[in-house]
């Protein structure tokens, strides 16, 4: 650029000025960018945060045995946009020698998987009738899922998401929180 | 003109390329810890990886409205996790070679006690920077010094990287680096959630043993990680010119890290300190030929989302380098001749701060410096030692990029300021006629990335580079006439350079991600290393006028049940030295580059839990010289590594690696040989 500028005649000095208004051109365009840029749909970030809780949990919950074939299944329901975005950690290692597995759908057979995440659009109540006596992790983001029977359900609490645990299901389902995961969440009981 | 490939290189190829197609794990990915933006910014994969099951508990969810990435950043980024660093067969914890199967890259790791070679984008070994941690390390030594326990994961960046990064003022090896092609990025493991300890015991080839301890734990807001590990061997490293050694060569190599980490409060509010020191000494079969080396890194990192939109952190570092060379006369005796030590003292800084702005605007600014105190010292057989080179540098420069996304677009500006000065209290022995040389350079960086289909994406980029010549290439080392080492050129011109890219990611499926990149890289002034003499053996840097390198990189990943994972990819480069004033290096090849590479794997899990990992490699032809009358040419051959595991137990696990199965001794530079098939199995207990 500078052999350009010398070639066509320009003098140095006028080379120099225009250097220099082009870098402070730079600057002052970063400076006043117009900033109203559209926005994303609301609840991206609030998927994100379930996702990374589901993925954390696979570490504080101790299943009876470990997965025959050295993979987690980890399976969505009545969410889609949770098991796209949780496809991002497929075969991810989520314990030793144990990668995670996604699978997304409404045709799964929960009684192969090791966690299920019943999504709000999934509008079937007999999923823990399914899955009784089976150590299979449910979680869901409906409401009152803990209290109801289910192992772990997210709640709402002052623009955050939160834990609560049905202690008496995990053990029923012979399924061991960790002392760090009763900590986090808040119990609660099965409503009779 | 140019020579091409002869056709028996494409005949050779094309079964290997049948055979190919994964390199481990690389997934685009959205920005990482070198410039540490907000977390809601990140990747799931990542947001993973910096939150906890208590951060995410405080996180507020409603007002924070960003796009999903990886469609958040500008350029390509390769991630090896670590499941697939776990999967690559390497018992000698050189990370370097753990890389060895991304495209665009061709690592050359010459033998176990020399440092890696190898080339980026097309360019030589010193045109892709490394950092670790966000702080610049040295792309040849420190790659395998360092503990690949401490590391967490390895994440590549491809393309021009000026603006953000700096320059390693190494001034050794093949002088200073830059990220003109790229740069790579080694993250710490930080955070500890579960304490654990994990010994793994081996032994191999060559009489090979090595054996590794690790442990991590946390107390309330303090994670810790320790590390050691000792390596020793019988390694025979060749010299195919003719027979060096007399006796069995050995070295030992011992590593001890610590890795602190103490969160103020928050997850997100931070300090750390790392240390790590390596001793590294062994011969080379005869009495006087044997070396020492010893390395410390420390990095100091600070790190603060002191609100929803503002996030700082400073890095401080320090990097000590002493190698030390034993030299006799051989073949006319074995006497001790002299004993070389190179020595550096680099200490680089950092401070960066992130403005999350608008809706998904980040605005990244700040400023780094370096500061380099290098020289060599020579001692006699009577013990009198005398310094021949005393250098000293130092690198300030001032950093801005803005990246905005509207709707499906994604662009990024930013610029920079250098100041860099050199600084010669001696050059060869001799106080030097120029005593100092002073550089100002702006550097430039542009990148724009659209969102075709959901899956769908093209990107495209652009920078620019600096680089002044190291000292070692003006000052030389070769002490006597009959010595080894590199040749004086006191008229070496800095060099300055610009890297342009173009590809497209798609996901084709959940299970099956495809990319195609297309690269090209100018360097004016370029800086070549070329050998002069193999015995004794010395280069010479010089300016070779104007080189260009362009390149194809085709990348595949997939996995189509839980149990395969496959990789392949294909970089295609052609470079070329345009030199009218030397007819030798005109329309030369840029040496160190393979003209074709191809790599392909698999990952598989088989009844009873055994994984099997094979590795196929391809290197084309490459050179060793920009000289037509003087290069000797290299490459041309396939390489089938592979690693084996069994989970004995839910803790315990059993590992055998198998390398150069095809027993190829290849030649490379600087009279190196592939010592060939070698063997390593060891056990991992983790409790």
């Amino acid at each position: 650029m500078r052999g350009f500028a010398l070639r066509y005649g320009f003098s140095r000095m006028a080379y120099r000025l225009w250097r220099q208004a082009g870098l402070f051109g730079l600057l002052g365009w970063l400076l006043v960018l117009p900033v109203g840029v559209p926005a994303a749909e609301d609840g991206e970030l609030e998927n994100k945060v379930k996702a990374a809780y589901l993925y954390h949990l696979i570490r504080f919950v101790e299943w009876p045995r470990p997965p025959q074939s050295g993979t987690m299944r980890l399976c969505i329901v009545g969410a889609p946009d949770m098991g796209n975005l949780l496809g991002e950690l497929s075969n991810r290692q989520v314990q030793q020698d144990v990668l995670l597995s996604i699978e997304s759908g409404d045709a799964i057979d929960p009684s192969r998987c090791q966690m299920l995440f019943i999504g709000r659009a999934d509008t079937r109540n007999d999923w823990l009738q399914r899955l009784r006596g089976k150590s299979v992790l449910t979680v869901s983001d409906r409401d009152n899922f803990a209290s109801q029977g289910g192992m772990i359900g997210f709640y709402r609490d002052n623009r955050k998401i939160r834990l609560e645990i049905n202690p008496d299901a995990l053990r029923t389902a012979n399924l061991r929180a960790s002392s760090k995961l009763l900590e986090i969440a808040r119990s609660v009981a099965t409503d009779r | 003109m140019k020579t091409r490939p002869a056709s028996g290189t494409t005949a050779r190829f094309w079964p290997s390329l049948l055979l190919a197609l994964g390199s481990p794990a690389a997934q685009a990915d959205s920005p990482t810890t070198t410039n540490a933006p907000p977390l809601q910014t990140l990747s799931l994969s990542r947001f993973v990886e910096v939150t906890s099951l208590e951060a995410l508990g405080e996180m507020v969810i409603t007002d924070a409205k960003v796009p999903q990435a990886p469609d958040s950043v500008t350029q390509q980024i390769a991630v090896l996790r670590p499941e697939d660093l776990a999967n690559l067969p390497d018992p000698h914890g050189n990370l370097a070679s753990l890389m060895r199967y991304t495209s665009g890259q061709f690592v050359n790791v010459l033998s176990r006690n020399d440092a890696n070679w190898g080339s980026y984008g097309g360019l030589g070994p010193k045109y892709n920077s490394y950092l670790l941690d966000g702080v610049p390390i040295d792309a040849l030594a420190d790659t395998m010094s360092l503990n690949p326990d401490a590391i967490e994961r390895v994440e590549i960046h491809k393309g021009p990287a000026s603006v953000l990064y700096s320059n390693y003022l190494t001034m050794d090896f093949v002088g200073n680096q830059t990220p003109l092609a790229g740069t790579t990025n080694l993250v710490l493991r930080q955070q500890v959630e579960q304490e654990m300890t994990r010994l793994s015991l081996g032994a191999g080839t060559w009489n090979t043993q090595a054996g590794r301890l690790y442990h991590q734990g946390r107390q309330g807001n303090l994670s810790y990680r320790f590390g050691l590990a000792r390596e020793q061997s019988d390694y025979t490293q060749t010299n195919y010119e003719y027979p060096t050694t007399l006796n069995s060569p050995d070295y030992a190599k011992t590593q001890g890290f610590s890795n602190l980490h103490y969160a103020l409060g928050r997850p997100d509010h931070a300090i750390s300190l790392f240390l790590h020191h390596t001793d590294h000494r062994g011969d080379q079969g005869r009495p006087h030929r044997d070396y020492q080396h010893r390395y410390d890194t420390v990095n100091v990192a600070y790190s603060n989302q002191f609100s929803d939109n503002w996030h700082v952190q400073f890095k401080a570092g320090e990097r000590r380098y002493d190698r030390g060379f034993a030299n006799d006369n051989y073949p006319a005796s074995l006497d001790l001749s002299r004993y070389e030590n190179t020595r550096q003292i680099i200490r680089p800084m950092d401070l960066s701060v992130s403005y999350l702005h608008g809706q998904n605007s980040l605005l990244t600014f700040g400023a780094d410096t370096q500061q380099v105190h290098y020289w060599t010292e020579n001692r006699d057989a009577s013990g009198i030692a005398r310094c021949d080179n005393d250098a000293r540098a130092t690198s300030t420069g001032y950093f801005i990029q803005e990246k905005i996304q509207w709707q499906d677009w994604v662009f990024r500006i930013g610029a920079r300021h250098n100041r860099i000065q050199q600084r010669y209290s001696l050059l060869g022995g001799q106080s030097p006629a120029i005593t100092g040389r002073d550089w100002n350079k702006t550097l430039w960086s542009l990148g724009i990335r659209y969102r075709i289909a959901p899956a769908l994406s093209l990107y495209a980029n652009a920078g620019s580079s600096f680089m002044p010549p190291a000292a070692k290439q003006i000052g030389g080392t070769v002490s006597s006439p009959g010595a080894s080492g590199e040749l004086a050129n006191p008229n070496l011109r800095p060099e300055t350079g610009m890297g342009r890219d173009i590809g497209l990611d798609w996901q084709a499926t959940p299970a099956l991600r495809l990319g195609v990149r297309a690269f090209f890289n100018t360097v004016d002034d370029a800086i070549v290393t070329n050998v002069v003499s193999v015995v004794p053996s010395q280069v010479r840097s010089e300016n070779a006028g104007r080189v260009q390198a362009r390149g194809l990189e085709f990348n595949l990943r997939h996995a189509p049940s839980e149990t395969l994972d496959l990789f392949a990819n294909l970089t295609r480069t052609d470079s070329r030295i345009d030199h009218p004033g030397n007819p030798d290096a005109h329309g030369s090849a840029m040496p160190f580059t393979p003209d074709l590479v191809a790599n392909a794997g698999l990952t598989t899990r088989l009844p009873g839990g055994l994984t099997v990992s094979p590795y196929l490699q391809w290197v084309g032809r490459y050179y060793d010289s920009a000289s037509r009358a003087d290069r000797k040419s290299f490459g041309q051959y396939s390489l089938l590594n592979m690693r084996l595991q069994w989970p004995l137990a839910r803790d315990t696990r059993l590992f055998l690696d198998l390398n150069n199965l095809t027993d190829r001794r290849h030649d490379m530079p600087f009279s190196f040989r592939d010592p060939g098939c070698n063997v390593f199995a060891g056990v991992s207990l983790n409790f």
